[in-house]
Protein backbone atom coordinates (compact mmCIF):
# COMPACT_ATOMS: atom_id res chain seq x y z
CA UNK A 1 0.00 0.00 0.00
CA UNK A 2 1.37 3.74 -0.50
CA UNK A 3 1.55 5.38 2.49
CA UNK A 4 -0.97 8.47 3.00
CA UNK A 5 -0.16 10.79 4.80
CA UNK A 6 -2.34 13.84 5.66
CA UNK A 7 -1.26 17.37 6.67
CA UNK A 8 -2.74 19.40 8.86
CA UNK A 9 -2.26 21.75 12.18
CA UNK A 10 -1.12 20.70 15.00
CA UNK A 11 -2.75 21.62 18.52
CA UNK A 12 -2.07 19.87 21.13
CA UNK A 13 1.27 18.28 20.92
CA UNK A 14 2.11 14.57 21.12
CA UNK A 15 2.81 11.41 18.79
CA UNK A 16 1.56 8.43 18.77
CA UNK A 17 0.44 5.35 17.03
CA UNK A 18 -2.89 3.37 17.34
CA UNK A 19 -5.82 1.98 15.70
CA UNK A 20 -8.40 4.83 14.10
CA UNK A 21 -12.29 5.01 15.14
CA UNK A 22 -13.98 7.33 12.57
CA UNK A 23 -16.96 9.32 12.80
CA UNK A 24 -18.52 11.97 10.13
CA UNK A 25 -20.81 13.30 12.64
CA UNK A 26 -20.19 15.72 15.58
CA UNK A 27 -19.44 14.75 18.87
CA UNK A 28 -20.39 15.77 22.16
CA UNK A 29 -18.43 14.92 25.23
CA UNK A 30 -21.22 15.89 27.40
CA UNK A 31 -24.07 13.16 27.54
CA UNK A 32 -22.45 11.83 24.51
CA UNK A 33 -19.18 9.50 25.78
CA UNK A 34 -19.67 8.02 29.61
CA UNK A 35 -16.48 9.16 31.90
CA UNK A 36 -17.28 5.74 33.66
CA UNK A 37 -16.34 3.21 30.52
CA UNK A 38 -15.17 5.95 28.00
CA UNK A 39 -18.37 4.49 25.78
CA UNK A 40 -20.22 6.59 23.35
CA UNK A 41 -23.37 6.62 24.61
CA UNK A 42 -25.24 9.06 22.42
CA UNK A 43 -27.99 7.65 20.69
CA UNK A 44 -28.41 8.73 17.41
CA UNK A 45 -24.37 8.57 17.08
CA UNK A 46 -23.02 5.90 14.42
CA UNK A 47 -20.30 5.35 16.88
CA UNK A 48 -22.61 4.32 19.92
CA UNK A 49 -21.36 1.73 22.03
CA UNK A 50 -17.63 2.29 20.33
CA UNK A 51 -15.19 2.51 23.66
CA UNK A 52 -12.97 6.11 22.34
CA UNK A 53 -9.89 3.97 25.06
CA UNK A 54 -6.51 3.91 23.19
CA UNK A 55 -7.56 4.87 19.73
CA UNK A 56 -7.43 7.64 17.37
CA UNK A 57 -10.82 9.49 17.82
CA UNK A 58 -11.43 10.89 14.44
CA UNK A 59 -14.54 13.39 13.62
CA UNK A 60 -15.49 16.65 11.93
CA UNK A 61 -15.68 18.70 15.59
CA UNK A 62 -17.09 18.74 18.67
CA UNK A 63 -20.23 19.94 19.59
CA UNK A 64 -22.96 20.77 22.42
CA UNK A 65 -21.64 22.02 26.16
CA UNK A 66 -18.36 23.70 27.21
CA UNK A 67 -18.41 21.03 30.09
CA UNK A 68 -17.91 18.15 27.52
CA UNK A 69 -13.98 19.29 28.25
CA UNK A 70 -13.92 18.01 31.35
CA UNK A 71 -14.96 14.75 30.57
CA UNK A 72 -12.17 14.54 28.32
CA UNK A 73 -10.01 15.11 31.96
CA UNK A 74 -11.88 12.97 33.88
CA UNK A 75 -11.47 9.67 31.10
CA UNK A 76 -7.30 10.32 31.12
CA UNK A 77 -7.17 10.00 34.73
CA UNK A 78 -9.26 7.12 34.57
CA UNK A 79 -6.98 5.83 31.35
CA UNK A 80 -9.84 5.29 28.95
CA UNK A 81 -9.03 8.43 27.23
CA UNK A 82 -8.13 8.02 23.02
CA UNK A 83 -4.86 8.23 22.25
CA UNK A 84 -5.00 11.25 19.94
CA UNK A 85 -7.83 13.31 18.66
CA UNK A 86 -8.07 14.30 14.70
CA UNK A 87 -10.52 16.92 13.94
CA UNK A 88 -11.74 18.44 10.41
CA UNK A 89 -12.07 22.06 12.28
CA UNK A 90 -10.90 22.12 16.18
CA UNK A 91 -13.60 23.92 17.93
CA UNK A 92 -13.15 24.94 21.95
CA UNK A 93 -14.55 22.48 24.02
CA UNK A 94 -12.54 19.94 21.97
CA UNK A 95 -9.18 21.77 22.14
CA UNK A 96 -9.53 22.72 26.00
CA UNK A 97 -10.55 19.07 26.60
CA UNK A 98 -7.34 18.02 24.40
CA UNK A 99 -5.06 20.43 26.56
CA UNK A 100 -6.28 19.62 30.22
CA UNK A 101 -6.38 15.88 29.64
CA UNK A 102 -3.25 15.85 27.26
CA UNK A 103 -4.08 14.26 24.56
CA UNK A 104 -2.13 14.86 21.11
CA UNK A 105 -4.78 16.73 18.94
CA UNK A 106 -4.24 17.30 15.21
CA UNK A 107 -7.07 19.57 12.95
CA UNK A 108 -7.47 20.49 9.44
CA UNK A 109 -7.52 16.60 8.60
CA UNK A 110 -9.88 14.92 5.75
CA UNK A 111 -11.69 13.00 8.23
CA UNK A 112 -13.31 11.33 4.94
CA UNK A 113 -9.83 9.98 4.37
CA UNK A 114 -9.63 7.84 7.28
CA UNK A 115 -11.65 4.88 8.14
CA UNK A 116 -12.48 2.72 11.52
CA UNK A 117 -9.82 0.41 11.59
CA UNK A 118 -6.94 2.24 10.22
CA UNK A 119 -3.42 1.92 11.57
CA UNK A 120 -2.85 5.78 12.09
CA UNK A 121 0.55 7.99 13.08
CA UNK A 122 -0.57 11.10 14.86
CA UNK A 123 2.26 13.27 14.92
CA UNK A 124 1.41 16.96 16.81
CA UNK A 125 4.12 18.28 16.62
CA UNK A 126 4.19 18.60 13.23
CA UNK A 127 0.58 18.62 12.43
CA UNK A 128 0.22 15.15 10.19
CA UNK A 129 -2.05 12.01 10.08
CA UNK A 130 -0.22 8.56 8.35
CA UNK A 131 -2.27 5.81 7.40
CA UNK A 132 0.23 2.87 8.43
CA UNK A 133 -2.17 0.05 7.45
CA UNK A 134 -5.68 0.41 5.86
CA UNK A 135 -8.46 -2.05 7.68
CA UNK A 136 -8.63 -5.43 6.15
CA UNK A 137 -5.46 -4.50 4.21
CA UNK B 1 1.55 26.33 16.14
CA UNK B 2 3.67 24.95 18.71
CA UNK B 3 6.57 27.07 19.56
CA UNK B 4 6.63 29.47 16.67
CA UNK B 5 3.04 30.61 17.46
CA UNK B 6 1.86 34.04 15.63
CA UNK B 7 0.57 34.99 19.16
CA UNK B 8 2.70 36.91 20.70
CA UNK B 9 3.29 36.73 24.73
CA UNK B 10 5.11 38.80 27.26
CA UNK B 11 8.22 37.08 28.96
CA UNK B 12 5.95 36.52 31.85
CA UNK B 13 3.47 35.06 29.73
CA UNK B 14 5.85 33.06 28.84
CA UNK B 15 7.23 32.01 31.97
CA UNK B 16 3.88 30.90 33.15
CA UNK B 17 3.36 28.75 30.00
CA UNK B 18 6.58 27.14 30.98
CA UNK B 19 5.47 25.91 34.46
CA UNK B 20 7.27 28.24 36.46
CA UNK B 21 4.29 29.27 38.60
CA UNK B 22 2.91 25.96 39.14
CA UNK B 23 0.47 23.65 37.15
CA UNK B 24 -2.88 25.46 37.56
CA UNK B 25 -1.46 28.52 35.81
CA UNK B 26 0.39 26.81 33.60
CA UNK B 27 -2.79 25.26 32.32
CA UNK B 28 -4.77 27.95 32.65
CA UNK B 29 -2.13 29.85 30.00
CA UNK B 30 -1.98 26.66 27.78
CA UNK B 31 -6.07 26.78 27.68
CA UNK B 32 -5.82 30.62 26.60
CA UNK B 33 -2.69 30.29 24.47
CA UNK B 34 -3.77 27.42 22.76
CA UNK B 35 -7.99 29.23 22.43
CA UNK B 36 -5.49 32.80 20.98
CA UNK B 37 -4.19 30.82 18.42
CA UNK B 38 -7.27 29.06 17.31
CA UNK B 39 -9.00 32.53 16.64
CA UNK B 40 -6.10 34.25 15.57
CA UNK B 41 -5.47 36.73 18.52
CA UNK B 42 -2.40 38.11 18.64
CA UNK B 43 -2.09 39.07 22.18
CA UNK B 44 -3.67 38.19 25.13
CA UNK B 45 -5.53 41.54 27.10
CA UNK B 46 -6.41 42.51 31.12
CA UNK B 47 -9.50 41.74 31.83
CA UNK B 48 -11.29 43.51 34.90
CA UNK B 49 -13.94 40.60 35.49
CA UNK B 50 -14.67 36.81 34.86
CA UNK B 51 -18.01 34.91 35.31
CA UNK B 52 -17.62 30.60 35.16
CA UNK B 53 -20.42 29.28 34.21
CA UNK B 54 -20.43 25.18 35.34
CA UNK B 55 -20.91 25.48 38.91
CA UNK B 56 -24.06 23.21 39.19
CA UNK B 57 -22.71 19.68 40.46
CA UNK B 58 -25.73 18.72 38.13
CA UNK B 59 -24.20 19.55 35.07
CA UNK B 60 -20.96 19.04 35.89
CA UNK B 61 -20.91 15.56 36.88
CA UNK B 62 -17.60 14.22 39.07
CA UNK B 63 -15.59 14.69 35.90
CA UNK B 64 -15.38 18.86 36.24
CA UNK B 65 -14.96 18.73 39.85
CA UNK B 66 -11.69 15.92 39.65
CA UNK B 67 -10.57 18.87 37.62
CA UNK B 68 -11.11 21.62 39.56
CA UNK B 69 -10.15 19.91 42.91
CA UNK B 70 -6.90 19.53 41.07
CA UNK B 71 -6.49 23.09 39.96
CA UNK B 72 -7.52 24.35 43.92
CA UNK B 73 -5.13 21.88 45.44
CA UNK B 74 -2.58 23.39 42.97
CA UNK B 75 -2.97 26.52 43.90
CA UNK B 76 -5.51 28.38 41.33
CA UNK B 77 -6.45 31.64 42.59
CA UNK B 78 -8.53 34.28 40.17
CA UNK B 79 -6.15 36.95 40.08
CA UNK B 80 -9.16 39.52 38.82
CA UNK B 81 -12.97 39.73 40.28
CA UNK B 82 -14.67 36.45 39.72
CA UNK B 83 -17.81 35.44 40.01
CA UNK B 84 -19.81 32.35 39.67
CA UNK B 85 -23.23 31.38 37.91
CA UNK B 86 -26.05 29.52 39.94
CA UNK B 87 -25.59 26.56 41.94
CA UNK B 88 -28.57 24.12 40.60
CA UNK B 89 -30.38 24.19 44.35
CA UNK B 90 -31.09 25.92 47.57
CA UNK B 91 -28.35 24.22 49.68
CA UNK B 92 -30.81 24.18 52.67
CA UNK B 93 -33.74 22.96 50.69
CA UNK B 94 -31.79 20.25 49.31
CA UNK B 95 -29.97 19.12 52.04
CA UNK B 96 -33.25 18.49 53.57
CA UNK B 97 -35.10 17.06 50.57
CA UNK B 98 -32.36 15.42 48.18
CA UNK B 99 -30.20 13.58 50.80
CA UNK B 100 -26.47 14.21 52.46
CA UNK B 101 -24.60 12.82 49.46
CA UNK B 102 -25.91 14.87 46.76
CA UNK B 103 -25.52 18.03 49.30
CA UNK B 104 -22.07 17.10 49.99
CA UNK B 105 -20.99 16.68 46.28
CA UNK B 106 -22.22 20.03 45.35
CA UNK B 107 -20.59 21.71 48.65
CA UNK B 108 -17.13 20.21 47.77
CA UNK B 109 -17.82 22.30 44.03
CA UNK B 110 -18.62 25.25 45.90
CA UNK B 111 -15.71 24.86 48.45
CA UNK B 112 -12.98 24.17 45.58
CA UNK B 113 -14.14 27.56 43.67
CA UNK B 114 -14.02 29.15 47.04
CA UNK B 115 -10.20 28.18 47.74
CA UNK B 116 -9.70 29.94 44.74
CA UNK B 117 -11.13 33.17 45.13
CA UNK B 118 -14.62 33.04 43.45
CA UNK B 119 -17.24 35.37 44.87
CA UNK B 120 -19.98 33.05 46.04
CA UNK B 121 -22.58 35.27 43.93
CA UNK B 122 -24.61 32.24 42.26
CA UNK B 123 -26.18 34.42 39.84
CA UNK B 124 -26.53 34.25 35.81
CA UNK B 125 -26.67 38.35 36.24
CA UNK B 126 -23.29 39.75 38.15
CA UNK B 127 -23.97 43.20 36.26
CA UNK B 128 -26.28 43.65 38.96
CA UNK B 129 -23.55 43.33 41.75
CA UNK B 130 -21.13 45.32 39.86
CA UNK B 131 -22.09 46.88 36.63
CA UNK B 132 -18.94 47.15 34.59
CA UNK B 133 -17.38 49.79 33.06
CA UNK B 134 -18.61 50.89 29.54
CA UNK B 135 -15.22 49.38 27.56
CA UNK B 136 -13.50 47.06 29.87
CA UNK B 137 -12.68 44.04 28.89
CA UNK B 138 -14.28 40.62 30.63
CA UNK B 139 -14.34 36.97 30.25
CA UNK B 140 -17.60 36.12 30.66
CA UNK B 141 -19.44 32.85 30.31
CA UNK B 142 -23.71 32.90 30.19
CA UNK B 143 -24.60 33.55 27.35
CA UNK B 144 -27.57 35.51 28.93
CA UNK B 145 -25.13 38.24 30.71
CA UNK B 146 -22.64 38.12 27.48
CA UNK B 147 -25.48 40.05 25.46
CA UNK B 148 -26.22 42.23 28.09
CA UNK B 149 -22.83 43.19 29.14
CA UNK B 150 -21.82 43.85 25.26
CA UNK B 151 -24.95 45.18 23.99
CA UNK B 152 -26.37 47.31 26.78
CA UNK B 153 -23.93 47.96 29.07
CA UNK B 154 -21.30 48.61 26.34
CA UNK B 155 -18.57 46.48 27.93
CA UNK B 156 -16.68 44.04 25.31
CA UNK B 157 -16.82 39.78 26.25
CA UNK B 158 -17.14 37.50 24.17
CA UNK B 159 -19.07 34.20 24.99
CA UNK B 160 -16.74 32.41 26.88
CA UNK B 161 -17.16 28.88 28.10
CA UNK B 162 -16.74 27.62 31.69
CA UNK B 163 -13.24 26.01 31.82
CA UNK B 164 -12.16 29.11 29.40
CA UNK B 165 -13.80 31.88 31.83
CA UNK B 166 -12.28 30.17 35.03
CA UNK B 167 -8.60 30.03 32.72
CA UNK B 168 -9.11 34.14 32.39
CA UNK B 169 -10.05 34.40 35.81
CA UNK B 170 -6.92 32.55 36.91
CA UNK B 171 -4.26 34.21 34.60
CA UNK B 172 -6.57 37.74 34.53
CA UNK B 173 -6.40 37.96 30.86
CA UNK B 174 -7.54 36.20 27.70
CA UNK B 175 -6.76 36.25 24.08
CA UNK B 176 -7.67 39.40 22.36
CA UNK B 177 -9.97 38.28 19.47
CA UNK B 178 -13.77 38.61 18.53
CA UNK B 179 -15.73 41.47 20.03
CA UNK B 180 -12.72 42.38 22.07
CA UNK B 181 -11.53 43.84 18.52
CA UNK B 182 -13.10 47.32 17.63
CA UNK B 183 -13.73 46.27 14.14
CA UNK B 184 -15.62 43.13 15.04
CA UNK B 185 -18.15 45.37 16.96
CA UNK B 186 -19.08 47.31 14.07
CA UNK B 187 -22.62 46.68 13.19
CA UNK B 188 -23.19 45.34 9.64
CA UNK B 189 -27.09 44.97 9.52
CA UNK B 190 -29.54 47.55 10.39
CA UNK B 191 -32.86 46.52 11.85
CA UNK B 192 -35.75 48.83 11.37
CA UNK B 193 -38.92 47.39 13.60
CA UNK B 194 -42.15 48.63 12.30
CA UNK B 195 -44.22 47.18 14.79
CA UNK B 196 -43.59 47.85 19.11
CA UNK B 197 -43.30 44.47 20.42
CA UNK B 198 -45.51 43.82 23.50
CA UNK B 199 -44.34 41.13 25.53
CA UNK B 200 -41.33 39.16 26.37
CA UNK B 201 -42.33 36.34 24.37
CA UNK B 202 -42.31 39.08 21.24
CA UNK B 203 -38.80 39.84 21.86
CA UNK B 204 -38.25 36.45 22.29
CA UNK B 205 -39.54 35.35 18.94
CA UNK B 206 -38.13 38.08 17.20
CA UNK B 207 -34.52 37.39 18.73
CA UNK B 208 -34.75 33.79 16.95
CA UNK B 209 -36.31 34.88 13.79
CA UNK B 210 -33.31 37.08 13.25
CA UNK B 211 -30.97 34.36 14.79
CA UNK B 212 -31.58 31.85 12.50
CA UNK B 213 -32.16 35.15 9.56
CA UNK B 214 -28.73 36.66 10.26
CA UNK B 215 -26.89 34.30 11.51
CA UNK B 216 -23.61 35.71 12.99
CA UNK B 217 -23.96 39.32 11.07
CA UNK B 218 -23.68 41.96 13.98
CA UNK B 219 -26.97 44.10 13.93
CA UNK B 220 -27.80 47.30 15.05
CA UNK B 221 -31.62 48.17 15.88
Amino acid sequence: MREIKLVGRGIVEGRCIAEALVSAKPLSFLGGVDPADGKIIERSHDLCGECVKDKVLCFPHGHGSTVGSYVLYSLAKSKLAPKAIVNQAADPVVVVGAIIANIPMVDQIEIKQLRTGDLLEVNAYEGFVKVLKRNGS
Amino acid sequence: MGAEHSLYLTKEEERILDGEHGWASQICMKILVKLGELFDATKLIPINSAHVSGVSYKTLGDASVEFLDALANAGGKAKVKATLNPQSFDMEYLRKRLGESLWLKQLNVIRHFEKMGFQQSFTCTPYYLETPRQGSHLAWAESSAVVYANSVLKAWTNREGGPSALAAAIIGKTPDHGVHKPENRRPTVLVKLETRLRSEIEFGALGIFLGKTLETKFQRF
